[in-house]
């Protein structure tokens, strides 16, 4: 019997044995992954400002007195990213930092500290919105820098807790500078400053894009296609901007048999409901209740107008004729940045205007949260997504013959929908390498330790980087890591030689402009699993658009200098032979 | 048949709990494996503050080798050769991890290509890959290794055969 014990123990015991080396070997690798016993990073104490406009542009009207579609109403984002005292990167909240925004002047001395005598708007405010406003003070309370009644000159950002950044939501900005020059893209600079000390920690100079080009008189001035009916006495006001705004209500009287012309000032949004102006976002209330939404009845109605049955806004005809008819415009082309630099334009995102009215239900998968599949689109909520063309990296994207593919990258889409679909539903990509949050649109994602896509990536509409070098929306990237374009490099928020090799980052892309990848061996990464390179090196490794060099680098190899100039794509053999695939 | 070793085995467990708290608290949850593929929120990054500085970088290495040889010993052996031979081991098998994120050409051809689709064992390579070497880290598996053996000593206790 103590025999037979004394076996089973002895059993049990070598194969706790075998338990405890199987587990010594496992808690090894289970703690790795990525986190490396590198270098401590070397203390500091400074920040990184990260920010962005959220929407890329932000229209208002440049008369109040007629109608009003838009007040003006600015945003800007920001997140400040903090170094603890062993340099790992945090986000900071209002406890650790207070944020400032103030006018600063761009490359060409245009500055736009104030909003007072450039616009009517506080004129109109009270009988338009309902509010009672002093003279500089917008929808919310933001003042612009120089309008502040209390003379305090930059002006604090709140933090907002539900969106975890500093936001200032309402600056009454208009496109007019301080020498009265129009500039749709003034820069302004948000200071972050230690909440205790009150010390500076670091600032950047974002673009507050703001523009008044909506160009009604381009149809609607007396005598032009939209105000020629002889049945109707049209305004002869001087002013085209107030004569094609007063013809607007004419029409609409005329048409509908409202009766605004007498109830001037008019906001539109009175009655057609605009997510764009409700801020506590309750829905429509009151006299928008069973009427049309504001963007269908502009988007819809005039999409289906015609001039003896030709559309008067083509649905392929150039943005110039039907988009920036209304939308800033041909002057300010406030689509800009890298997809305009691409080649797209407004209908390769978002349809033409009947799409974006909403006239055909979104097909399964085009809604922003999956809950509007089937019904109209929701204006400002069922919008493309960056996904619908960015569907994923060289070895697994989305393919179709109703998808536009560009001919020498396929996973990169030229139209946010398949050919064919009226709805322009906005694709969903199954590789989520490059999307969005789920169901949220890019302005509000977050990624890689929750930073905003917008402060790496720039404005929805001026996605780094502006093709004018110049431009001031290149002005923040090129502050934050030395050249223009999406922020890549790591030292923007890491200490330098803090982070261990990894593919970890944001979209999966590797440490960039690390000595450790080119000159410490990535063979082994690249024979363990080849397609983790391949996904944006190519599948020849010859390079793709996502292995592009940002900058010109020179890189020293194996005891000679290989060159890169920027654009070049990133190849194996530039350095060496090129390994077996 | 000798019994088990309870202070040893004690002791060790205890290292590896004080050892785990460097990537729970230290280290952002994204970096290490077994945080981040837990399921469930057990990252203490971002509500304490660093807890071990700059000796959290080679802490683990140190921790890791000591704790297994006092459990391994504490399950098998009594002797001083046994002692001996059981720190050589897990001297060797720690250092070899550490000198696979040096050499990783070697270490990734060694990864068989079905440890990709095990929990646990589809992070070897992103362990080789992605650590990083370091000198001190060897050194902490040594300092390691010669503490557990004077531990071990310490704690041995005569034991009779049931």
């Amino acid at each position: 019997m103590k025999k037979v014990r004394n076996g089973l123990a002895k059993n049990l015991k070598y194969l706790c044995l075998a338990g405890v080396i199987a587990l010594g070997l496992m808690t090894i690798v289970a703690t790795g992954g990525g986190g490396g016993d590198g270098a401590q990073p070397p203390a500091t104490d400074t920040a990184t400002v990260l920010g962005a406009n959220d929407l890329g542009m932000h229209c208002m009207d440049k008369d109040f007195s007629v109608f009003s579609i838009l007040p003006p109403f600015n945003v800007v984002n920001v997140q400040v990213v903090k170094r603890d005292s062993n340099g790992r990167p945090f986000l900071a909240d209002d406890v650790e930092v207070e944020v400032f925004y103030e006018e600063v002047a761009d490359a060409l001395g245009s500055t736009n500290s104030c909003s007072i005598g450039k616009t009517e708007f506080w004129q109109y405010a009270n009988t338009l919105f309902g509010v009672i406003l002093q003279e500089g003070e917008g929808l919310t309370g933001l003042y612009m820098p120089g309008d502040d009644p209390q003379g305090r000159g930059p002006q604090p950002m709140g933090f907002n807790i539900q969106k975890e950044l500093f936001a200032a939501e309402g600056i009454p900005i208009t496109p007019t500078d301080d020498n009265l020059f129009n500039n749709p893209y003034p820069l302004m600079r948000i200071t972050a400053f230690d909440a205790q000390s009150g010390q500076e920690l670091g600032h950047l100079d974002v673009v507050v894009p703001v523009a008044t080009e909506t160009d009604c008189k381009n149809c609607h001035k007396t005598g032009a296609i939209a105000a020629d009916d002889p049945g109707i006495i049209w305004s002869q006001n001087p002013d085209l901007e107030i004569q094609s705004k007063i013809n607007i209500l004419k029409l609409h009287d005329a048409d509908l048999g409202s009766n605004l012309e007498v109830g001037q000032p008019v906001l539109c949004a009175q009655c057609h409901y605009s997510p764009a102006l409700d801020l506590a976002g309750t829905g429509p209330a009151g006299d928008q209740v069973g009427k049309p939404n504001f963007s269908n009845v502009m988007h819809e109605y005039h999409g289906e107008l015609d001039d003896n049955g030709v559309p008067v806004f083509p649905p392929n005809a150039p943005v110039d004729d039907t988009c920036y008819q209304c939308h800033p415009g041909k002057i300010t082309q406030c689509q800009r940045g890298a997809m305009k630099t691409g080649g797209m334009d407004c209908n390769d995102c978002h349809g033409d205007m009947l799409a974006v009215g909403g006239k055909f239900p979104l097909l399964p998968g085009g809604s922003i949260d999956g809950n509007n599949d089937g019904n109209p689109r929701r204006p400002w909520k069922d919008l493309p997504r960056c996904q619908s063309c960015h569907t994923g990296d060289a070895l697994n994207y989305l393919s179709g013959p109703t998808l536009v593919a560009d001919p020498n990258w396929p996973f990169r889409l030229r139209q946010a929908y398949q050919t064919g679909d009226d709805s322009a539903s906005p694709l969903l990509a199954s590789n989520k390498r490059f999307a969005e949050d789920s169901n949220t649109l890019f302005r509000f994602s977050k990624g890689h330790g929750e930073i905003a896509c917008e402060g790496c990536h720039g404005s929805t509409h001026a996605i780094w980087p502006n093709a004018t070098v110049s431009a001031n929306d290149n002005k923040a990237a090129k502050t934050l890591q030395g050249y223009i374009g999406t922020i890549i490099e790591c030292n923007v928020c890491h200490e330098s030689g803090s982070l261990s090799r990894t593919i970890n980052g944001p979209h999966g892309i590797h440490n960039v402009n690390d000595s450790r990848w080119y000159n410490d061996g990535h063979e082994g990464f690249y024979e363990n699993n080849k397609n983790n390179c391949k996904a944006c090196h190519g599948e020849d490794l010859k390079g793709t658009p996502l292995a592009k060099m940002p900058i010109s680098r020179s890189f020293s190899v194996e005891d000679r200098t290989v060159n890169y100039a920027k654009g070049d794509f990133v190849r194996c053999d530039r350095c060496h032979g090129m390994p077996s695939l | 048949m000798r019994p088990i070793n309870k202070i040893q085995i004690l002791i060790g467990v205890i290292g590896l709990l004080f050892g785990s708290l460097v990537y729970l608290v230290d280290r952002p949850p994204d970096q290490t494996y077994f945080v981040y593929s837990s399921g469930v929120k057990i990252s203490l990054y971002s509500t304490f503050p660093i807890l071990f500085g700059l000796i959290g970088n080679s802490l683990p290495a140190f921790i890791h080798v000591l704790s297994f040889i006092l459990i391994t010993a504490g399950l098998v052996s009594y002797q001083k050769r046994g002692y001996l031979i059981i720190c050589l081991c897990w001297l060797l098998v720690d250092s070899a991890f550490e000198l696979g994120q040096k050499f990783t050409a070697l270490s990734s051809k060694m990864i068989p290509d079905w440890f990709a689709g095990l929990p646990l064992l589809e992070n070897t390579e992103g362990f080789f890959l992605q650590g990083t070497f370091d000198f001190l880290d060897l050194a902490a598996i040594a300092l390691g290794s010669i503490i557990a053996y004077f531990v071990l000593v310490a704690t041995n206790k005569r034991r009779v055969n049931v």
